[in-house]
């Protein structure tokens, strides 16, 4: 009988190699010392990340926050088109976070339960920076078992100047003149680099004052491109503008609902 | 007859007194109560399952750097001398640049900085931790603590935490009774003195330039530029670091920070040095 | 860290009016690692169209011969120039030829067709062509580029309007790739020329 050893010896090859790295994948994932008790252990997944992405932008004299509203689950399903991801906790701070919507909840309550304390102990309100450090605090106590969140905090501070602060996670905290986070951070981020920072012009250009106008047409292209290309970005801008010493104005814009 | 609580010391007034002892003498251990994991899942393991870079950018936690420190002695009278601590300013997710504009070089009392390597989170708050007890230890011993003893602190609390995963490299810097002095201390529990150290993902980029020009005895001003030119060059080789260069001199009287340079035009300024064209030229 | 940011390495090509540009960075890394500045990522396959290579390089360089050779069989039998639809055609066959140990590498394609009609189209490992009328992005910095670009793009762009906004959105996704930049080149390519400029970008 005629063979082609040489096809049957590459095949074999091909076969025995496919074979050993199902082994490897199965042994790795259920090594023999560990029970199945373990095994599932190991497999806990207690997040589930529900997309969506939120956007902060602070000027001289005012802070505008925005996020989008939809909610999915494993970037298929879309779970509701108007989930809150902005709380306003008071006159002069608003939390928008994204991630694990669970997680969400419990930040902000956690944060809205210590301002209720803070201002029944010193009959005033919290100050964005002192809530800032509050807030990083208490992403990291959760260290060991973080909340699946990208928390952005924003407001006015005691000078009437806006501020934005950052965070990962587990509470690295950063003060910035503007931040995003979320699904699609990638891509609002370099947007708002180019416009706002002007880290693309070269020295000798006029850069273009940051005005609330244009810091709220400039939030609304990021988020219209975003929700363009990132499929857990949509349905609707939830806005939120902070300016000194007036109140805060809550608007929603309409945005790619596909 | 399970727990006690001060009902118990009643009887004997010399335990009594040693227990209010402990609780105004000693400040109280940085003793924090995480929340924990279920029983049985590992938090190391944990982490990596959900925030590595399996993760989306968004989720991975912020880390990479650059930093160095070193002693020098002043080489004329008119200068100072101390310690250089230089540091970029870049955080990473992964390959995503988070942040361009981190201050890697936090203040613990007026004479001592720490460095940020690793972990951003973990360094800001342990170093908080650390500054906290340096302020007590002086309103408690009234007078201010060594350098010695804050990083022995700081690595003994990173210690208590060796194996859960945390990820810092530090470098506790600064002018005490016994002189310049550094100690690098990192989350496995390690603590070493040094002369020229550098920590991060660029650092032996910079030792590179350290161990070319450091010489001990210095101008204040060669200090600082090498200082620059050590961060420069590894930002320029090493993808995680970036952004600008802050640094900070130690001098024996005060604690000088200078304005942050941009490390990008620092190159460029080398080039020009050099004399090197490094614009790229297409050829087809 | 993939194999397909192991050199990192971005390339993006914008549609205009009777003109396309095509963009990249210049770094080549090992890893975390920068190893060189001066890594050509786009080449030229006829006087207008161009292929950008981005991904794992050492591969980049293997198709981009195996394209070459394949453009001077079809222009040595056909005895025309190799239109750019026609060579994304190639490319996508010859990626997928390797379906089951495919090149590390994403090739974009950017270039004029007879008709001055701009056609740009990239792909993914295998060779699954996508060819939008407006932009399209490779490599590590692709999040990023898609992201700006969208914003930056708009209906028929001059070449000197296409070329700022590709410049632009290039530099700006640098800024927040670790993994490219080093200084971009960018190239306009429009019926009667092809103009050539490198970019000063950030050096970290």
């Amino acid at each position: 009988m005629t063979s082609f050893t040489g096809i049957t010896a590459v095949a074999n090859a091909t076969n025995e190699m496919a074979m050993f790295k199902q082994a490897m994948k199965e042994v790795a994932a259920h090594p023999e010392w560990m029970s199945s008790r373990q095994i599932e252990r190991q497999r806990w997944n207690p997040y589930s990340m529900e997309g969506g992405s939120t956007c902060a932008i602070s000027g001289e004299n005012f802070a505008i926050v925005a996020s989008d509203t939809r909610m999915t689950q494993n970037d298929i399903n879309i779970l509701t088109r108007d989930a809150e991801k902005i709380q306003i906790l008071n006159d002069n701070i608003i939390l928008t976070t994204s991630g694990f919507y669970g997680d969400v909840l419990q930040l902000k309550k956690v944060l809205q339960s210590r301002l209720h304390k803070y201002r029944f102990d010193y009959r005033s309100d919290m100050s964005v920076d002192l809530c800032a450090e509050l807030l990083s605090r208490n992403l990291y106590y959760r260290r060991f078992f973080p909340y699946y969140t990208g928390a952005i905090l924003a407001g006015i501070d005691e000078h009437g100047k806006g501020a934005v602060f950052s965070y990962d996670p587990i509470g690295c905290i950063e003060r910035l003149g503007y931040s995003a986070s979320g699904a699609a951070e990638p891509m609002i981020i370099p947007f708002l680099d180019c416009q706002i920072g002007h880290v693309t012009l070269s020295e000798g250009y006029e850069r273009p004052e940051l005005t609330l106008d244009r810091a709220i047409s400039l939030m609304k292209d990021s988020f219209r491109g975003a929700a363009e290309r990132e499929i857990s970005t949509g349905d609707k801008i939830h806005l939120v503008i902070a300016e000194a010493g007036k109140p805060v104005v809550v608007k929603f814009l309409p945005l790619r609902e596909d | 007859m399970w727990g006690e609580t001060f009902d118990d010391f009643e009887n004997d007034e010399g335990e009594m007194a040693m227990a209010k002892q402990n609780l105004i003498a000693e400040p109280a251990r940085a003793d924090f109560t995480f929340a924990k994991l279920p029983l049985g899942i590992q938090p190391v393991d944990f982490m990596k399952t959900h925030f590595a870079e399996t993760a989306g950018k968004s989720m991975q936690f912020r880390k990479g750097t650059t930093t160095l420190a070193f002693v020098y002695e002043p080489a004329t009278p008119a200068d100072k001398g101390g310690i250089i601590v230089a540091v970029d300013s870049r955080a990473s997710s992964g390959e995503y640049i988070s942040s361009k504009s981190v201050m890697k070089i936090l203040d613990i009392g007026d004479r001592m900085v720490a460095t940020m390597a690793g972990g951003a989170a973990d360094c800001q708050f342990w170093t908080r931790i650390v500054a906290k007890y340096c302020t007590l230890y002086e309103l408690r011993e009234k007078t201010s603590i060594t350098v010695s003893a804050a990083s022995k602190y700081f690595a003994n609390t990173l210690y208590g935490y060796r194996g859960q995963g945390l990820s810092v490299g530090s470098m506790v810097a600064g002018y005490d009774k016994k002189g310049p002095q550094i100690f690098k201390v990192d989350s496995e529990g390690d603590r070493c003195q040094l002369k020229v150290c550098s920590v991060g993902s660029g650092s032996l980029n910079a030792y590179g330039i350290l161990d070319n020009h450091y010489k001990p005895k210095m101008t204040d001003d060669e200090a600082r530029k090498l200082g620059l030119r050590a961060i420069m060059h590894a930002t320029y080789r090493d993808s995680g670091s970036g952004g600008v260069c802050n640094l900070c001199h130690i001098t024996p009287t005060e604690k000088i920070r200078l304005p942050p340079m941009d490390v990008s035009k620092l190159w460029y300024e080398f080039a020009d040095e050099l004399g090197r064209d490094i614009t790229y030229n297409p050829v087809e | 860290m993939s194999i397909m940011s192991y050199t990192g390495g971005t390339v993006v090509a914008m549609a205009g009016d009777e003109c396309v540009c095509i963009a990249s960075d210049l770094r080549i890394g090992e890893q975390m690692t920068t190893i060189a500045t001066d890594q050509k990522k786009v080449h030229k396959v006829t006087d207008k169209v161009y292929v950008g290579l981005a991904g794992f390089q050492s591969d980049a360089r293997t198709v981009l011969e195996k394209i070459m050779f394949r453009k001077n069989l079809y222009e040595l039998r056909e005895n025309r120039n190799i239109k750019p639809q026609v060579l994304s055609e190639m490319i996508s066959n010859l990626a997928y030829q390797h379906r089951f140990g495919s090149y590390f590498t994403e090739p974009l394609v950017a270039g004029l067709d007879d008709t001055n009609k701009p056609y740009i189209c990239c792909m993914d490992t295998i060779g699954c062509v996508s060819a939008p009328r407006d932009f399209v992005a490779v490599g590590t910095g692709q999040e990023y580029l898609l992201g700006v670009c969208e914003n930056f793009w708009r209906e028929n762009m001059k070449p000197d309007e296409l070329f700022e906004a590709t410049a632009q959105s290039i530099l700006s996704c640098l800024e927040r790739d670790a993994a490219s930049g080093w200084g971009a080149v960018v190239y306009t390519i429009t019926k009667d020329k092809v103009n050539v400029s490198t970019i000063k970008a950030r050096m970290d």
